[in-house]
């Protein structure tokens, strides 16, 4: 189970490497309410998530708590998955 | 009755009255006096409009209500059987579906069937007539004040819910007051109700500074709207409705107007708004955050009238770019013509919606629908081109990052957003067709000074007014950048205090644009 | 609790500090309906005059419209008789407006007698905005004012109370017009020396006389009948209705009025006399005409509810001379009418009332002034040459007095002329000065210039006083077309065949008069501009209120 989180993370950090070079996704766990997120660059997140990992992210699942921080993100993901 | 304008003597009155009694009763009961009297603001712009809103908040919270109901049985079920993750997503989605099918869609339907009856049955019955060439109106349609706004608010509030991001609002009376409330019934702002409603609830002390406060905001939204606005509003209607009379600068200068003249309006009517509310202790949200300091059409648009921004972005925006059906669609575009065509696809499907309800708020005819689609590919296209515009920039050495730059920056905005102004302002697209034409029939610079421009209702005195307004509003806008301006008057000692709430309360009497206007010659010869 | 009274104590003296200066704005914005601005002269002295007035001093009140605004003097009562009276009558005064200036009048007044003219019950409704406004303005806030405003307010837009009672809501536009007069209005002397009567030397002779007047009023009875021929693309059509031309009689609205004025007088034991100022004019183009079939309704009216009524025109053996009484041809009195009005009434009063006669040091003065102006309109009144001349002689020997002549003067100056210039020290021969230009200057009775030519020629000086620069220039019958009288770089003459006379008066820097007389033909015409000098007095008169009257 431990692993398996693990090698999700490593995944979703390629992912978020390679989609949004200019974002430095680890220094913050409050990226929405800092803007660092904003609404265009959510939806694209969005977007490639649900690419890479082949969910479907319902609309009340997109709040600031679940895309704050990596953590949060793979916590969606996984409960999605 | 009439309804109570806000630059009404009326509205003063009412007001005064509001605020007294409001903190004359105990401090558990204030909410009361706020629905009382809202309600009776309400029934002054006619008794009639009043079964549309009641059915509105009742069909909402109604809905509200049970949809919860069920949410709270699931999330037991949930609890009890200890499920997690997939299995509780699973579980969870028959729940959802009842909810949606049974509470969700009806109440919309109902409420937003309301709404386009009420604000399209005219125009559409008006259609059906030019086609037929027969029938008439044989019924009156009403239009409920506020309609529009709080029919947004009602369904923002309910998907909320739905979406289960908000709680509900148990009490049908502190629920109704949300929706009736005086101050932003008319005009907005687009409220939360989840926002507005912890206000109510919270304990309203009467608090002196939150009072100046509020009425010091009233003033300025009166200064704004009666000195400036209204006083643009003579020369744009002189212009506007007697449009073959005049051409070439003419009508640059009735635009150019026109665009200050709808910002003074409008948010000097929100600064009457949240003053008027603040005076309560309840703040509303800002709807103008210095929508002229912006540097392109996206970000002007999240500064002009934000809450109704925020209002498409939450309700509309992200659940269409987010929908299972946009993803899988953006990735079949992806792999069949690559990426780019794949994101202009996944930020264009959005846009269009966004940019073809924004149409519909702001007006019926062919012209919004125009209006709508420029700006829609002016966003679309600033996004998708952002690269390009970089490179363009780079080859003829341009830095992006001086300051006179972004003062161009500044000033193009200002610049798209007039000419979007010339496809709404003169009313119909004929009309703007004839505007354009007019425009660049003759470079008549000689206007400036062979007096043409005293003959449309300003006089030299009146110029002069607009410019100092105008002036002074740019000099608090750039101060409010910063921090707080009445904050910084508070600071000021007693006289320096009170002469400028002196000034600014005779400014709006003397100068503002009210009443029938004194004209000598109706005075004179009445001497018999 | 401490701080509350603070903030309390805070809040009333801002808004303490608020009302203070909204009434100062606002008694700058307010428009001056006084001379001499020219729009409304009177209207704001007449009550604020009132107000100067002692103490319960006065016997009779006046009330009415510009019929009895311009035609009954108070001046001229008390001179006669010694009675003193106000004349509280105003543009257009519809009854509701009368009976609220009653109430307020009768505040600071125990008068005896109330006269009415009865115009205004023939009103069709309560008159335009501005005859209310005029009155309201000049009151200061009080019960009457406020139940005055409401009666205003019903008739007009919802916030027009309001405006009424504070009425910067109402002008607050005129910020854009203020001028010194508005910020020195605080300092002006309110006191109304004619007693709100305004003198005026207008004159327009009387177009008709009483009795076409009343045969066209009969004539217009007989028609009943509404016809209309018309046509119109293509189609003939005929209407023909019944319907009566002339039906102009009291409403119920004003009578309703009317008692409540009955009422009021009763209660504070006042009397109440009906009466009309002549009004003689086409019945069919002013429905103030006065015609006799109104007299007898009048009558009939007063009799049902024991009311006196006097009527000047029908019921006094007045001569009214209409051929210079009236200022417009019949419909108002000017200077001469008034005099002659007044005088009716007073045999009239002293006849049935018994009235208090008492010397009033404070009416002497304004008597003084009254004389004086009086004196100026009278000249400017002046219609005979040789009259005139002596005039100019007698009264006027410390002004200056300025004489050109245009084409001819000379023809039929005839002898009494010859004598008459003779004696104001003019030394030109004129026995041989056919179609001469002529010039000359008296300076405080002496002659300074004087010139005759067969050719154009001119005059210029400076005045003695007030150093103003004068420029004059005569033409002869075959030199040149215009001649001039120039002071201080404003043309004053009247510039017509004959001999053009400017009167100045050097010490107050006013021009009193500006006349022509024809002594080229034989009646000797004068011509005169009859607005223009009535400005001439009324610039007059306002210096002599702002600088010389108590």
């Amino acid at each position: 189970m431990e692993r398996r989180k693990v090698i999700m993370k490593e995944q979703l950090l390629k992912k978020l490497e390679e989609e949004f070079p200019d974002i430095d996704f680890t220094t913050s766990d409050a990226l929405v309410e800092e803007e660092i997120l904003d609404s265009i660059t959510l939806v694209s997140l969005v977007a490639a998530l649900s690419m890479e990992f082949e969910i479907n992210i319902p609309y009340e699942e997109i709040t600031a708590e679940n895309f704050n921080s990596i953590d949060a993100m793979l916590e969606l993901i996984i409960s999605l998955k | 009755m009439g309804y109570i304008a806000f630059n009404s003597l009326k509205y003063i009155i009412f007001l005064v009255i509001c605020i007294l009694l409001y903190y004359s009763v105990s401090i558990k009961i204030r909410w009361i006096i706020l629905l009382i009297a809202s309600i009776i603001f309400y029934v002054f712009a006619g008794i009639k409009k009043l079964p549309f809103i009641l059915l509105t908040s009742f069909i909402i919270w109604y809905a509200s209500k049970r949809i919860s109901g069920i949410y709270t049985q699931a999330d037991a079920e949930i609890i009890r059987q200890e499920l997690k993750g997939k299995e509780k997503v699973e579980f969870f989605r028959p729940y959802k579906r009842q909810c949606r099918n049974y509470f969700l869609f009806p109440a919309l339907v109902l409420v937003v069937g309301m709404l386009i009856y009420c604000k399209f049955a005219g125009t559409l019955i008006e259609m059906f007539q030019a086609i037929t060439g027969n029938g008439e109106l044989t019924w009156q349609i009403i239009v409920p004040l506020g309609i529009s706004y709080y029919t947004f608010s009602s369904v923002g509030y309910l998907l909320d819910v739905y979406w289960r991001k908000q709680k509900p609002i148990n009490s049908y009376l502190k629920f109704a007051l949300c929706v009736f409330y005086f101050p932003q019934i008319v005009q907005g702002p687009i409220v939360r109700y989840n926002r507005l409603i912890v206000q109510f609830e919270k304990e309203n002390y009467f608090d002196f500074k939150n009072v100046c406060f509020g009425m010091q905001l009233m003033i300025y939204g009166y200064f704004k709207k009666m000195v400036i606005a209204d006083r643009l509003g003579l020369f744009t209607a002189e212009v506007f409705g007697n449009i073959p009379q005049y051409q070439g600068l003419v009508f640059l200068i009735a635009l150019i107007f026109s665009t200050f003249q709808i910002y003074m309006d409008f948010s000097g009517c929100m600064d009457i708004v949240r003053g008027t509310s603040q005076i309560f202790g309840i703040e509303l949200d800002k709807n103008f955050d210095h929508p002229f300091f912006s540097k392109s059409i996206a970000e002007f648009w999240r500064r002009w009238h934000c809450t109704l921004g925020a209002w498409f972005k939450d309700y509309v925006y992200l659940p269409v770019a987010t929908s299972a059906q946009v993803i899988r669609a953006t990735k079949k575009v992806k792999e069949k013509r690559g990426a780019i065509v794949a994101k202009t696809f996944s930020t264009a499907v959005p846009l269009a919606s966004v940019w073809f309800l924004t149409s519909i708020w702001h007006g019926t005819g062919w012209n919004y629908m125009i209006w709508g689609f420029y700006y829609g590919i002016i966003i679309l296209s600033s996004a998708i081109l952002e690269e390009e515009y970089k490179k363009i920039a780079d080859f003829f050495k341009i830095d992006r990052t001086t300051q006179g730059y972004q003062k161009f920056q500044v000033v193009r905005t200002f610049a798209l957003f007039t000419i979007g102004r010339l496809i709404v302002a003169p009313g119909n697209l004929n009309a703007t067709m004839e505007v354009i034409r007019g425009m660049f029939s003759s470079f008549n610079l000689w206007i400036f000074w062979d007096g043409t421009l005293y003959q449309m209702g300003l006089d030299f005195k009146d110029y002069m007014v607009i410019f100092l307004g105008l002036w002074i509003v740019r000099k608090v806008s750039q101060l409010q950048e910063k921090n707080s301006v009445r904050e910084m008057i508070a600071e000021k000692n007693i006289l320096i205090r009170w002469i400028i709430y002196y000034v600014a309360i005779f400014t709006v009497i003397l100068l503002g644009m009210y009443g029938n206007g004194y004209e000598a010659s109706a005075f004179m010869y009445a001497q018999f | 609790m401490k701080k509350n009274m603070q903030y309390i104590l805070k809040v009333l003296m801002f808004l303490g500090g608020f009302t203070a200066i909204f009434f100062l704005i606002q008694r700058i914005v307010l428009p001056k309906w006084y001379y001499p601005d020219k729009t409304a002269r009177f209207m704001s002295r007449i009550l604020t005059g009132y107000y100067e007035e002692e103490k319960e001093s006065l016997e009779i009140l006046t009330f009415g419209s510009s019929h009895m605004q311009y035609g009954f003097s108070p001046m001229e009562l008390y001179e006669k008789c010694g009675v003193t009276s106000y004349n509280l009558a105003t543009s257009s005064q519809s009854l509701p407006v009368t009976y609220y200036i009653l109430q307020e009048a009768l505040k600071t007044q125990k008068p005896k007698l109330i006269i009415l003219d009865v115009a205004s019950l023939y009103y069709l409704d309560f008159g335009e905005e501005t005859i209310w406004r005029y009155v309201l303005e000049s009151m200061p806030l009080s019960r009457n004012k406020i139940e005055f405003s409401y009666e205003f307010s019903k008739q007009r837009s919802e916030n027009s109370f309001v405006s009424a009672l504070f009425p910067l809501l109402r002008y607050h536009d005129r910020w854009k017009e203020l001028n010194k007069q508005d910020y020195t209005d605080f300092f002006r002397n309110r006191n109304f020396y004619s007693k709100g009567y305004s003198i005026t030397t207008r004159y327009i002779s009387g177009i008709i006389t009483v009795e076409t007047m009343n045969n066209i009023q009969k004539e217009m009875e007989q028609i009943e009948e509404s016809l209309l021929y018309e046509y119109h693309n293509g189609i003939y059509t005929e209407k023909i209705e019944k319907s009566t031309l002339y039906d102009i009689t009291v409403l119920d609205e004003n009578v309703k009025w009317l008692l409540k004025i009955l009422e009021l007088c009763r209660k504070e034991d006042i009397e109440l006399l009906l009466t009309k100022i002549p009004v003689v004019y086409y019945p069919n183009k002013y429905r103030s005409a006065w015609t006799q079939n109104k007299y007898f309704e009048i009558k009939e009216l007063c009799n049902k509810y024991d009311i006196n009524y006097y009527d000047i025109l029908y019921d006094s053996d007045a001569e009214l001379n209409w051929d210079v009484d009236s200022m417009d041809g019949g419909a108002h009195m000017n200077l001469f009418g008034a005099i002659e009005v007044t005088e009716y009434l007073c045999d009239y009063l002293i006849e049935h009332y018994e009235l208090k006669s008492e010397y009033n040091s404070d009416w002497e003065k304004d008597l003084e002034i009254y004389k004086t102006v009086k004196d100026v309109a009278l000249l400017e009144l002046e219609t005979d040459f040789i009259t005139y001349m002596n005039k100019l002689m007698n009264e006027y020997q410390d002004k200056t007095i300025f004489i050109a002549s245009q084409e001819d003067m000379a023809r039929y100056l005839g002898d009494d002329g010859r004598e008459v210039l003779k004696k104001l020290g003019i030394k030109t021969d004129f026995s041989d000065a056919y179609g001469s230009s002529f010039l000359a200057v008296i300076e405080n009775g002496t002659v300074i210039y004087e010139g005759l030519a067969n050719r154009t020629i001119s005059y210029s000086g400076e005045t003695l006083n007030s150093n103003r620069n004068y420029y004059l220039e005569s033409c002869a019958l075959y030199a040149s077309l215009t001649l001039s009288i120039i002071i201080g770089n404003k043309e004053y003459a009247m510039n017509k065949r004959g001999i053009n006379i400017v009167v100045y008066d050097d010490k107050r820097d006013i021009v009193l008069d500006s006349v022509c007389f024809n002594t080229w033909s034989e009646n000797r015409d004068v011509y005169r501009n009859y607005i223009v000098v009535n400005e001439y007095l009324l610039e007059f008169e306002s210096y002599l209120i702002e600088k010389e009257a108590r």
